[in-house]
């Protein structure tokens, strides 16, 4: 049973008298456990896409189902608590609030779950959380004293605190440099061998996108390539050389 | 909830100085609301303690009945009299028709014309013990009930005092304090030392003056009346009586009754609790007084029932005849233009309050207006916290509900602070300007509901506005 499955995936967006069709028909199913890579130039659609996955936006016209549930035609609420429930965002941006601590972040999407959850168990999920990406002797730590691998690592934490089944990574490396971004994605890679979770990554660096085990390629909002990878670990480090020597 | 409260006060923290100036226009808002109901009630109080003091709350009841007649008033009679009170003079023969002659003129001829069925006069019966216990347990709103008495006694020849003769005046325990009596000198005699029976007596001041000129105090001085040494214990500030060549002292009622061989009362005093019921209690009392009476209903009542005006009139100055022949109209004058003082003066206070609520409410919306501009700059400077939180799945009421939260705290801390404000704002009017102030725990809980509420009105706005943005731009967003 596939994770996610696209069927003609439409996206028209109206700009004045302007049609802009941002998605062309996308059909595709993505397994649990993969690392999905999608890559595109900018304006191929892969924003879109990105948005549409994770429920923050509803297709002009096809049908996405999320875990065997028709989810193109829910209301706003019900989205958000599919969101909130299924899915965990990454952000090129890291998105964390100021003034608070690393573990106040992971907490975020607690706040939001259904049934409301105690303050003490939020914190221990959120402990947890960040001990699986390696910073649960941070949490304390306010998120503008951490550097920006940790606190692109506090994001996934928070990504993962409601343990979804789908995490979406919105050029997570975008503002890193290279030695962080592998470490980044070392964390991610290490959620899906160890956790199982399905990984979407949306980047424009191919050197990124090799980390997936399944690579699609976006271009004018449809599917140029969709490909099977082997995702290389030793691959990234001479890249990394090469460009910091 | 918590939870949320947390979130506001951190997010209003991190805008410190905005915050600052938002809670001080709030503040402000909410110090006006508890100063302007401070003095608006404090105006009202005194304005009802005005009415109160100047309407009747004092009714005496005299035996017998012996107005004049030509009085049209209640229970007294009207088969007499000539031309109505109010009437205009027009000669009869100067040839103009009924239809232009004075209303009030026609008025009386037809009351000339009517027959009035002939009503009988009862002796004056005595006031006595069993009307006191009637007006004290019978009577509703009855605080007080005085009787007294008033005559001449001879002074003993042998005493060398200048006066031959006193008028000595009794009185109940409740009286000196109905009456409002201040001791100048020396006491009062009290409920107590009455009831040891020493003979013991009051004077006025100028009293004292009359009958030993030029001694300096009179306290311990002694008036020998009938075999019995008065013994003067206090100098009071009573009004003295303006035709009193007679000396005139004070006595404990019993004492005065037995000094003046009666067992009656001159006269019963009442008081009311307040002013409304007045008029009610003195139609109770006649109804009652006819019954314990037991007075045909052809007959006229054998006492007189007056409220406090009508008998303070010719202490104010006037001649008493002349008084009593104004009497019956005067009563329904006093009454009506007390009603009318009330009315107007009440009127004013309400005008003056709702004048002051008025500034007050602009000033608590100028209030609501800071709040409702720091949460739109609030909630445009942190588009992207909003998409972030919704990303991770806050529903639309999740947002509007944390921002109107924090614009209701935002509100009350003013809220809170403006009672502070207003608090010392009222000590000051009242001890810095003198002006009359009251403030009740429902007032200071209304202006924090008002602050709260000012909070959600003016919250409501920039808290939909941020619950109603789309995700994706708002993630967009910088």
């Amino acid at each position: 049973m596939p994770v996610i499955s696209l069927k003609d995936i439409k996206k028209i967006y109206t700009l004045g008298d302007n049609e802009v069709h941002a998605l062309r028909g996308i059909s595709l199913d993505i397994e649990a456990g993969e690392f999905v890579s999608i890559v595109g130039p900018s304006g191929s659609g892969k924003s879109t896409m990105m948005h549409i996955l994770g429920c923050l936006d509803r297709p002009t016209s096809g049908q996405y189902c999320l875990d065997d549930k028709d989810v193109s035609s829910l209301s706003g609420d019900e989205l958000a608590d599919i969101r909130n429930k299924r899915i965990g965002f990454v952000f090129q941006g890291f998105n964390l609030l100021p003034r608070t601590t690393a573990a106040e972040n992971v907490e975020i999407p607690l706040l939001y779950s259904r049934p409301v959850m105690g303050a003490t168990e939020r914190h221990e999920r959120a402990m947890k959380a960040l001990e699986v990406v390696g910073l649960g002797d941070r949490a304390e730590h306010g998120s503008n004293q951490l550097s920006g691998g940790q606190q692109q690592r506090v994001a996934i934490a928070r990504a993962l605190v409601n343990t979804p089944s789908l995490i979406l990574a919105d050029e997570p490396t975008g503002n890193l440099d290279t030695k962080t971004s592998i470490d980044v994605m070392h964390v991610l890679q290490d959620l899906r061998e160890r956790l199982g979770i399905t990984i979407v990554l949306i980047t424009h660096e191919p050197e990124i996108a090799a980390y997936g085990t399944r690579i699609i390629t976006v271009r004018d909002g449809a599917i140029l390539s969709d490909e099977a990878n082997v995702p290389h670990e030793g691959l990234a480090e001479p890249v990394a050389a090469q460009m910091l020597g | 909830m918590g939870t949320n409260l947390r979130m506001a006060m951190r997010a209003l923290t991190q805008n410190k100085l905005q915050a600052v100036l938002t809670l001080l226009g709030m503040s402000v808002g909410v110090a006006m609301v508890v100063i302007v109901s401070g003095l608006g009630r404090g105006a009202q109080m005194r304005i009802e303690s005005q009415i109160e003091a100047a309407g009747p709350t004092r009714i005496t009841i005299k035996p017998g009945n012996l107005t004049p007649p030509g009085m049209s008033s209640k229970g007294q009679d009207t088969s007499f009299g000539g031309e109505a009170e109010g009437a205009v003079s027009i000669d009869p023969y100067s040839g103009k028709s009924d239809a232009t002659l004075n209303e009030a003129v026609q008025r009386a001829r037809a009351r000339m014309e009517t027959k009035t069925p002939t009503k009988f006069r009862n002796p004056a019966t005595p006031l006595g013990a069993a009307e006191i216990a009637m007006l004290t347990s019978e009577i509703d709103d009855v605080t007080a009930v005085a009787g007294s008495v008033e005559g001449n006694a001879s002074v003993d020849s042998d005493a060398g005092l200048r006066m031959r003769v006193v008028r000595v005046h009794g009185f109940a325990p409740a009286w000196p304090e109905m009456d409002g009596w201040k001791a100048l000198e020396g006491e009062i005699p009290d409920a107590a030392s009455i009831a040891a029976g020493t003979p013991e007596i009051v004077i006025g001041r100028s009293v004292s003056e009359k009958l030993w000129p030029g001694e300096g105090s009179p306290i311990g001085k002694h008036i020998p009346v009938g075999g019995t040494d008065l013994t003067v214990v206090g100098v009071i500030d009573a009004p003295e009586k303006t035709n009193a060549i007679i000396p005139t002292v004070y006595a404990p009622l019993d004492l005065a009754q037995t000094l003046l061989e009666r067992d009656s009362f001159d006269q019963i005093t009442v008081r009311t609790a307040s002013v409304a019921v007045t008029s009610k209690a003195a139609e109770e009392i006649t109804k009652k007084l006819r019954e314990l009476h037991q007075l045909p209903d052809d007959t006229f009542d054998d006492f007189r029932v007056e409220s406090q005006s009508i008998s303070a009139l010719p202490s104010m100055g006037t001649n008493p005849g002349l008084v009593r022949a104004v009497h019956s109209n005067t009563a329904e004058l006093e009454r009506a233009n007390w009603e009318e003082m009330a009315k107007s003066l009440r009127q004013a206070g309400r005008t003056f309050t709702l004048l002051l609520a008025g500034a007050a409410a602009v000033s608590l919306a100028v209030g609501g207006v800071g709040v409702m501009n720091i949460m739109l700059v609030s909630v445009a400077a942190r588009t992207r916290e909003i998409g972030l939180r919704m990303a991770l799945g806050a529903r639309t009421n999740d947002v509007m509900i944390q921002f109107l939260v924090e614009a209701i705290t935002l509100a009350t801390l003013g809220g809170l602070i403006g009672l502070a404000l207003g608090w010392v704002g009222l000590l000051v009017t009242e001890y810095g300007f003198h002006w009359a102030t009251a403030v009740s725990p429902w007032m200071l809980l209304l202006a924090f509901a008002l602050a709260a509420a000012t909070g959600i009105v003016f919250g409501i706005a920039p808290a939909r506005r941020a619950a109603r943005l789309d995700p994706v731009v708002a993630l967009k967003s910088e």
